[in-house]
């Protein structure tokens, strides 16, 4: 599994093809800390109006902050809106 | 309000609230079988959100799977406000008569005004419009606006021309009134008399009987042209008729006809060989005020005479912008000193200045259009060799005759 990901990871580099397309990373995008989009999710976990958790391939994406809404959610991408404090990864 | 927006409440959609544990669950669920979630809240232990009416119909079965708790808290949109309205049958009723009656009462006409009446009684313009079909509470589409308005000027005896024109629900009729003696009237009784004193010249009758004959001399107000012509015996043919009967006989026309005649035009100028002039010294002042409507606002400078002899210049600045007229405008005015010089002149310049006088009294009198045919002055004797007087005349061959009524 590892050696196949380091593969992976070299091939993307190489050929400087998006890595997130190739290793189904996830992609964020972070406006100040108002909005975020997160690309290429699993679902999501929690939802409170304090914490969002996300899950991605490899783990979760944990969003804290207050007043905290979804503003779409698509199959592929989570638009979330509000006062963001923090981001962390959990893998 | 964005577009987006707009499309949503056009499309109508259903604000739901979820709860319990298997929220985030259902959440997934719902993005897995792609049904669109929007503006997802926390509020207290329920988590809001939109969903499109026709998508909320596949949540059902979910909700079951999740065991939560989901509650239509509100539906918004235009297919939901139909329906509401729908329900309330009366508003419909109401809202459709309205515009049936709206469309309806303005297919009439309700007004009629009538423009341009100054010698004519407007009341009788519209009574006889009203004969023609005009009038209020008459279908529009049933006038034939050209029609009336050619019987509207046959009828009404005074009038030259009329226009009709609808505008809404009022109709305007406009009319030209028949400016008399334009045209022949035979009622109509005049003479031709002078209009100045002169020589006749030629006379040249069109209708009625000349009373002057060339190389008269006539006063003005003298009448030249008959309008009253008088047969006496013998004159005419008729001889059916009995003796006594047999008088001057009269007949009333218009007069008409020109009649030339040889027109003086005399003007009187004098000089004096030490005359005054009033010059200028060089010396001025300036001063500027403001005038909003009525008041005026003094800006700077000097606004009265302060010389004793002076000339005012006056230059108004407005602020009038195409055709709207403002009421306000700055005046500038100017005071240019003059004094009284004394100024000598040779005899043949106060003779020439008092021929100018002259001259230009003399032309002043003649009327525009006609040039004089002949010119000469003449030197007055004057007791007082200091004094030159001279006389202008200007001679004219002019129409004098001018039309009198009787």
């Amino acid at each position: 599994m590892n050696f196949k990901k380091k593969f992976q990871g070299v091939l993307a580099e190489t050929f400087e093809l998006p890595k997130e397309i190739l290793l189904d990373l996830p992609r964020v995008t972070i406006i100040g800390n108002q909005h975020l989009y997160v690309q290429n999710h699993r679902g999501i976990v929690e939802y409170t109006d304090k914490i969002i958790r996300i899950s991605v391939s490899g783990g979760e994406l944990i969003v804290k902050g207050d007043k905290l809404i979804i503003r779409n959610v698509f199959s592929e991408e989570i638009f979330i809106e509000g006062v963001i404090d923090r981001l962390n990864y959990e893998i | 309000m964005s577009i987006i927006n707009l499309w949503y409440y056009i499309n109508g959609y259903i604000l739901i609230s979820i709860q319990g544990k298997g929220t985030e669950r259902l959440i997934n669920l719902a993005i897995n079988r792609g049904i669109f979630l929007r503006d997802i809240r926390r509020y207290k232990k329920k988590a809001l959100m939109k969903v499109d009416s026709e998508e909320f119909k596949r949540l059902r079965p979910l909700v079951r799977k999740t065991r939560c708790k989901v509650r239509i808290e509100e539906k918004v949109g235009l297919p939901f406000f139909i329906y509401r309205l729908t329900i309330r049958k009366g508003f419909i009723a109401g809202f459709v008569f309205f515009i049936l009656a709206l469309y309806t009462l303005s297919s009439f006409v309700w007004f009629v005004e009538i423009d341009g009446t100054e010698k004519i009684d407007p009341r009788e313009v519209k009574e006889a419009t009203r004969e023609l079909g005009l009038h209020p509470g008459v279908f529009k589409d049933s006038l034939d606006l050209e029609d009336i308005s050619k019987d509207l000027v046959l009828k009404v005896p005074d009038i030259s021309w009329a226009g009709i024109e609808i505008s809404g629900t009022r109709a305007k009729v406009q009319i030209i009134e028949k400016i008399k003696g334009t045209e022949y009237d035979p009622e109509f009784k005049s003479h031709i008399v002078a209009e100045k004193d002169g020589i006749i010249l030629e006379i040249f009758v069109v209708e009625g009987q000349a009373v002057v004959s060339e190389g008269d001399t006539v006063s003005a107000g003298d009448t030249l042209i008959s309008g009253l012509i008088s047969f006496e015996e013998g004159e005419v043919e008729d001889n059916d008729e009995p003796l006594e009967d047999r008088e001057k006989r009269e007949m009333h026309v218009r007069a008409r006809g020109t009649v030339e005649a040889r027109v003086w035009y005399e003007g009187h100028g004098h000089s004096t060989l030490l005359i005054e002039k009033l010059v200028p010294t060089g010396n001025y002042e300036t001063g500027s005020f403001l005038r909003i409507g009525e008041r005026e606002i003094f800006l700077w400078g000097v606004l009265e005479n302060p010389y004793e002899f002076s000339k005012k210049d006056l230059v108004k600045r407005t602020f009038d912008w195409r055709n709207i007229l403002v009421p306000v405008e700055i005046v500038s005015l100017r005071f240019t000193e003059l004094t009284a010089k004394k100024e000598k002149l040779t005899p043949e310049e106060a003779l020439e200045r008092a021929k100018q006088q002259a001259l230009k009294e003399a032309k002043e009198q003649i009327p525009s259009g006609v040039s004089p045919e002949e010119e000469y002055y003449e030197i007055l004797e004057t007791k007082d060799d200091q004094v030159y007087k001279v006389r202008y005349v200007m001679e004219t061959i002019e129409d004098i005759g001018i039309e009198q009524g009787y």
